[in-house]
C-alpha cells in the first residue's frame, strides 16, 4: 500500500472538531461521522492529491502510525471518499464526459475501476421494451450516459398526442414509426451509437425471434396490459439470468418506479406478483368492475419521467456492474404527487416462489 | 328534481373514478362502489339494478335524454335526476361542455393531459387548465442542462410563450446532459439550439433568445415586462445566490413568481423551489434559512486535487472528483420543477404541501426528503 497512490475527491466536504471527522458526499448527499484522533487529519487528507504516494504522505506526517492509516485509507475507499489513482483518464473522458466520470467515481473504488465501468456502458447491449412516456425518455438518458448498443421494440408510430409526453418526438415525426424516429435522434446526439431496431409485438412467441444477448431488458410496454408484457420478459430473463427493470410508469394516482430484478439475487416479478395478490385479494372479494367505454387515462409528463430517472438510474447500475448499488430492488416504490413523496413497500425475495425460490423453475 | 335541461345535458363519470358493482340480496338492487384514486375516497350507494347501463353509459358521448332512448331504459326520470344530482355534487360525475377554450386538434394533443389536469384541479375544467397555461408567459434564465429540460418539458406540457437567456455555447461535453445538444449543433450559442429544439416540439412555440449573462448590474426592466408569469432562475450557485436576491426582490414587488432551480452541484437532484408574494416567504427569508441551517456547517474541501488543465482543450471548468451529473438525474430535477411550477401557473398552490420546501433526492437510499423555508422573525417584507 505505502507505493499506492489516492486522492480525496473534490466534491467531499469534511469538518473536523472535537475529535470527530464529519464527511459529506456532495454528489450522493451522504454524510457519516466517525472519530479521529489526529489533530492535522484534514492537512493529511488534503495530500492525498492524486499524485503523492502514501509513502511520501507518511514522511510528512511522521507521528501517525502507519497501519492506522492504511485501516482509515481502506475505509475511506470503501466509503467512497478516497480513490485509487492507479491510471490516468484518457483525454477524451475529461473533455466530453468529466461529469459521468465524477459519477462514477462515486461508485467506484479506483480510476482504472471508472474507466472499467465506462467501457461496460459502451459495450452492453440493453433492450428497451415499448416507446412511450417512460420508454423514450430511458432511451435518451442511458444514450446520453455512454451506452452504444441499444434494441429498441415497439411496433407502433408517432401520433400527435404523444408529443405531450414522449421524449425525442417532434411534430415533424408525426405517423413515422417510434424507432425509426428514436433511431435517428438518438445517432444525432452520438453518431456512433448502434441501434437495433425492432417493430414487432411483444407476444409470448417474441423472445423466439430475437433471442439475443441482452445485458438488461426494460419493460416499458403496457400494450395489451403491463403484467402481461412483464411476464413475457420477465419469463425470459429469469431462464438466461439477465437483469431486468419492470412495471415503471404513472397509473392514475400514482408513479410506479419500475422494479429492478437481478434474477436469483433480488425479488423476482413472481415474488411481487405472489405478494401483492394477498394484499388486493383480501380488498377485492367478490367485486366487479362496471364496464365503461371512452375512459380516457390522465397522463402528465413530469411524473413518468420521474419513473423513467429512477430506472435509469438503476439501469447505469446495473450495466457497469454495481450490484450492490443499485436501489428499486426488493420493494414496490411510488411517487405520490400530492405528497411529492416515495413510498416504500418491502417485498422479500420469497424461498417458496415458483420462479426463484428453493426448488423454483428458474433456480 | 329532473329539470328539462338535464335531459341535454353530457355528463361522463370522471376518468379517475373507478366504479365497482356488488349483488345485494334483491337482485334489483345493486351496490355501486366509486373509488377515487387520487384521493382514495370510497362512495358506496345503493341503486336500483335498471341504474347500471345508465351509469356506464355516462362517458360524455351522449346526452341523457339519448342514453335513455338508446337503452330504452324505462325508469322514472325524477329518480334519475336525483342520482345524478348526487353523483355531481360528489365529484364522482361531471358536465362536459362543448369545448370553447381550444381547438379540437389541442384537446386531442393533450388529452391525457387534460384528464389529468380534471383530477388536479377539480373545481375547473381540465380543457380550462390547458388554456390557461397554453397563455402563460415565462422567462428561463440559464439555459443549461436544467434550464434546458425544464423548457423542454413545459413546451410539451403546452407552455408556448417562453424567453431563455443564456451567453454561452454548446461544447462536446454538454452532450450528456443537455436535452438540446448534439452532434451537429456543438459550438452554436445555447438560447439558439435551444429555441430550435422548442419549436420543433410545437411550431407555435413563441420563442424569444437573449444572449447574455445576468450580473447583479443588469437592468431587470429590460428583461421581464409586467405581462410575464414566471422567471425561472437555473443559472445560480448553491443555495441562493446574489442573482436570485436580486431577482427575487424585484419580481416580489411586482407579484411575479420565481422559481430558483436545482440541478447543480450537491443538489444534483434537487427540486428547487418557488418565491411568491403572499404564499411563500420572501427571497431574503429563504436565503437567511439556509445560512442559519449551515452556520454551524463549515466545511473545508481538498483544493488540491482534480482541476485538470487540459492542453488540448484549454478547458478550465473540469473539475475531476467534482461535481458528478447524469442526464438521468437533470431529469429528475427539472421533473419536480416543472410539477412545481405548473401548479403554480395553474394557481394550484394548494395542490401539494411542499409548496414552501427545497426537495432533494437521495438516490442511494431512494427517499425524498424535504427541506422547508422559513420566514424570518421580524421580516418587514413577508412577516
Ligand atoms: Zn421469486
Ligand atoms: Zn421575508
Amino acid at each position: 500500500m505505502v507505493d499506492d497512490i489516492y486522492r480525496l475527491k473534490s466534491s467531499i466536504a469534511l469538518v473536523y472538531d472535537d475529535n470527530i471527522l464529519d464527511v459529506f458526499l456532495s454528489n450522493l448527499r451522504e454524510q457519516f461521522k466517525i472519530r479521529v484522533e489526529y489533530e492535522e487529519i484534514l492537512d493529511l487528507l488534503f495530500s492525498f492529491d492524486g499524485e503523492k504516494t502514501v509513502n511520501d504522505v507518511l514522511k510528512v506526517y511522521r507521528n501517525i502510525d502507519g497501519d492506522d492509516l492504511f485501516d482509515l485509507i481502506s475505509f475511506l475507499i470503501k466509503k467512497n471518499v478516497l480513490i485509487k489513482v492507479d491510471c490516468e483518464y484518457p483525454e477524451s473522458f475529461l473533455s466530453e464526459q468529466y461529469r459521468l466520470v465524477n459519477f462514477f467515481e462515486d461508485y467506484c473504488s479506483s480510476t482504472s475501476d471508472v474507466i472499467a465501468s465506462l467501457k461496460l456502458i459502451s459495450t452492453s447491449n440493453v433492450m428497451i421494451v415499448g416507446l412511450g412516456a417512460v420508454g423514450t425518455w430511458i432511451s435518451e438518458s442511458l444514450i446520453r450516459s455512454g451506452l452504444k448498443n441499444i434494441t429498441l421494440v415497439d411496433d407502433d408510430t408517432v401520433e400527435f398526442s404523444n408529443l405531450h409526453r414522449q421524449g425525442m418526438f417532434f411534430e415533424e415525426d408525426i405517423d413515422k414509426f417510434k424507432v425509426d424516429v428514436l433511431s435517428e435522434n438518438l445517432c444525432s446526439v452520438f453518431p456512433d451509437v448502434k441501434i437495433n431496431k425492432i417493430k414487432d409485438k411483444l407476444t409470448s412467441e417474441f423472445f423466439s425471434k430475437y433471442n439475443d444477448t441482452y445485458d438488461l431488458i426494460i419493460n416499458c410496454a403496457d400494450k395489451p396490459s403491463v403484467d402481461e408484457t412483464t411476464r413475457i420478459i420477465a419469463k425470459f430473463c429469469m431462464k438466461n439470468k439477465i437483469p431486468h427493470i419492470v412495471g415503471g410508469g404513472y397509473n392514475l394516482h400514482l408513479t410506479l418506479i419500475g422494479q429492478t430484478v437481478i434474477p436469483n439475487r433480488t425479488a423476482c416479478v413472481m415474488c411481487f406478483e405472489k405478494h401483492l395478490q394477498k394484499i388486493n385479494d383480501a380488498d377485492l372479494n367478490g367485486v366487479k368492475k362496471l364496464t365503461r367505454k371512452n375512459r380516457r387515462i390522465g397522463s402528465f409528463s413530469p411524473l413518468s419521467t420521474i419513473a423513467a430517472s429512477l430506472a435509469t438510474i438503476d439501469a447505469l447500475k446495473i450495466v457497469s456492474g454495481k450490484y450492490d448499488r443499485i436501489s428499486n430492488c426488493n420493494a414496490r416504490i411510488e411517487f405520490n404527487v400530492r405528497e411529492r413523496d416515495i413510498d416504500k413497500h418491502l417485498v422479500e425475495k420469497n424461498d417458496d416462489c415458483e420462479w426463484c425460490g428453493n426448488n423454483g423453475l428458474y433456480k | 328534481m329532473l329539470a328539462f335541461f338535464m335531459l341535454n345535458n353530457k355528463y361522463k363519470v370522471k376518468d379517475s373514478v373507478d366504479v365497482y358493482t356488488f349483488s345485494t340480496d334483491s337482485v334489483d338492487c345493486t351496490r355501486v362502489q366509486f373509488y377515487k384514486i387520487n384521493t382514495r375516497e370510497k362512495l358506496t350507494i345503493e341503486i336500483d339494478s335498471s341504474f347500471l347501463n345508465i351509469l356506464s353509459s355516462l362517458d360524455g358521448s351522449l346526452s341523457l335524454q339519448e342514453i335513455l332512448i338508446k337503452n330504452e331504459i324505462l325508469v322514472d326520470i325524477t329518480e334519475v335526476g336525483n342520482l345524478i344530482d348526487y353523483l355531481l355534487g360528489k365529484d364522482v360525475i361531471k358536465i362536459i361542455n362543448s369545448p370553447t377554450y381550444i381547438c379540437c386538434s389541442e384537446i386531442n394533443r393533450y388529452s391525457r393531459q387534460i384528464s389529468y389536469f380534471d383530477d388536479l384541479i377539480p373545481e375547473q375544467e381540465g380543457e380550462l387548465s390547458q388554456y390557461k397555461l397554453m397563455q402563460k408567459k415565462i422567462v428561463i434564465i440559464g439555459c443549461g442542462s436544467v434550464g434546458g429540460t425544464i423548457a423542454s418539458q413545459l413546451v410539451r406540457a403546452g407552455v408556448l410563450n417562453i424567453t431563455l437567456v443564456d451567453h454561452k455555447h454548446i461544447n462536446e461535453s454538454n452532450l450528456v446532459r443537455h436535452i438540446y445538444a448534439n452532434k451537429n449543433n456543438i459550438n452554436t450559442y445555447k438560447v439558439d439550439a435551444l429555441s430550435e429544439h422548442l419549436k420543433k416540439i410545437n411550431v407555435k412555440a413563441n420563442i424569444t433568445e437573449i444572449k447574455s449573462k445576468i450580473t447583479p448590474s443588469s437592468n431587470l426592466d429590460e428583461l421581464v415586462n409586467d405581462s410575464v408569469d414566471l422567471v425561472v432562475n437555473t443559472a445560480d450557485e448553491p443555495y441562493i445566490g446574489h442573482i436570485s436576491v436580486k431577482l427575487g426582490r424585484y419580481l416580489w414587488d411586482k407579484s411575479i413568481g420565481l422559481y430558483v432551480a436545482g440541478g447543480f452541484d450537491a443538489h444534483l437532484m434537487s427540486s428547487g423551489e418557488l418565491i411568491y408574494k403572499g404564499i411563500t416567504p420572501c427571497i431574503d427569508c429563504c436565503s437567511n434559512t439556509f445560512r442559519y441551517a449551515l452556520k454551524d456547517w463549515k466545511p473545508k474541501y481538498n483544493y488540491n486535487s482534480g482541476i485538470k488543465s487540459s492542453s488540448l482543450t484549454a478547458r478550465t471548468d473540469v473539475l475531476i472528483g467534482g461535481a458528478g451529473g447524469t442526464f438521468a438525474q437533470t431529469l429528475y430535477s427539472s421533473s419536480l420543477a416543472c410539477m412545481n411550477i405548473i401548479d403554480f401557473l395553474l394557481g394550484n398552490l394548494n395542490g401539494n404541501n411542499k409548496v414552501n420546501k427545497r426537495g432533494e433526492f437521495l438516490t442511494e437510499r431512494c427517499e425524498q426528503t424535504w427541506f422547508e423555508m422559513k420566514k424570518q422573525k421580524g421580516c418587514s417584507i413577508c412577516g
